[in-house]
């Protein structure tokens, strides 16, 4: 019974998510914004190999052999500093990406339902996953959250991809629906 | 004459006696005009024309800048060590200059991501710190021999 209760409890929390993302297009679409005229091509994506070289402990190991306790402390500092940069910027850009795709498809009914809540539902685990890497990174350092790291760039890539495909198929379309 | 063959040529002749890729993009950076960022080189610009060489030195910095944001910090120490030992200088003195004057800041190219520069920026600065903690071991251990 109470797992039943739990499941519940979340399908209507993941409804009453995806009901207010669907308000907020509403409310965004009335509302002209920055990176409204570019193609999605133009955003970029996030890249993997500088993620993996932040978060790998090769460099960690190196300076535990080589330098002093105070130069151990310094890169721990540092390290953790561009972590949470990198953490930042891939967030800020998939917010980017899903305004620009909200606003495109907002005049479009050729749009496929279960594609867009596909995306949806990545967008939600992606953002999910980088708060709690926002965390992991501050309380353990980047070094141990390489694993989680992995798993949110290979959504926010995922996130890439189908927005990327439903881009494409819009244009293809020939109507492309770019907001004005 | 296209861009392909200049960047050939700088990165087998102009830059064929230069060790690594640390002192390759010191090298490089140091064709471009901090005033307006546009590269020239003589030379280059005398066999293939200037646009091809300001083209072929732009993308060799790139390539190069984004070869060292992707290095390990192991082999960035080694390369900032080979390019101290190179300056003739003392290399406590270099060190401390870098530190202090942040000469590498002007190493980056143009075009490039922001967090490829801090993470280069960060790396040159564990990097330093590196090369001071190891040079105070050794007169440390010189001291108590």
């Amino acid at each position: 019974m109470n797992h039943l209760l739990f499941f519940v409890f979340v399908g209507l929390l993941f409804m009453g998510l995806l009901l207010l993302w669907a308000l907020n297009i509403n409310r965004t679409a009335s509302r002209s914004g920055e990176h409204g005229d570019l193609p999605v091509e133009e955003f970029e994506r996030p890249s993997l190999i500088l993620a993996d070289r932040i978060f790998s402990s090769q460099d960690w190991d190196y300076v535990r052999r080589e330098a002093s306790y105070q130069v151990q402390q310094e890169f721990q500092r540092e390290r953790k500093r561009i972590a949470l940069l990198c953490l930042k910027q891939t967030r800020r850009d998939a917010v980017k990406l899903m305004k620009f795709h909200r606003r495109t498809i907002r005049h479009n009914i050729e749009v496929n339902p279960s594609v867009e809540i596909k995306l949806a539902v990545n967008y939600l685990a992606f953002l999910f996953l980088c708060a709690a890497l926002q965390v992991l990174i501050r309380t353990r350092g980047p070094f141990r959250t390489r694993r989680i790291m992995g798993r949110a760039f290979g959504v926010a890539n995922e996130l890439w991809s189908v927005s990327e495909r439903l881009m494409s198929g819009l244009n293809a379309s020939g109507d492309r629906g770019v907001p004005s | 004459m296209n861009v392909d063959a200049a960047i050939h040529d700088i990165m087998n002749r102009t830059l064929a006696g230069v060790s690594d890729d640390l002192s390759r993009l010191i090298c490089v950076a140091s064709t471009r005009d901090y005033n307006t960022g546009r590269y020239h080189h003589e030379g280059l610009a005398s066999h293939f024309t200037e646009e091809v060489a300001e083209s072929a030195l732009e993308t060799c910095h790139r390539e190069l800048f984004q070869q060292l944001a992707l290095s390990s910090l192991e082999d960035l120490v080694r390369q900032l060590e080979s390019y101290i030992s190179s300056t003739t200088e003392p290399p406590v003195r270099v060190v401390e200059a870098w530190e202090k004057l942040q000469p590498y800041r002007v190493t980056i190219p143009l075009e490039c991501d922001s967090l490829s520069v801090e993470m280069f920026f960060s790396n040159i600065k564990c990097a330093l710190a590196i090369l001071r903690s190891r040079r105070a071991r050794n007169l440390q251990g010189l001291q108590s021999a």
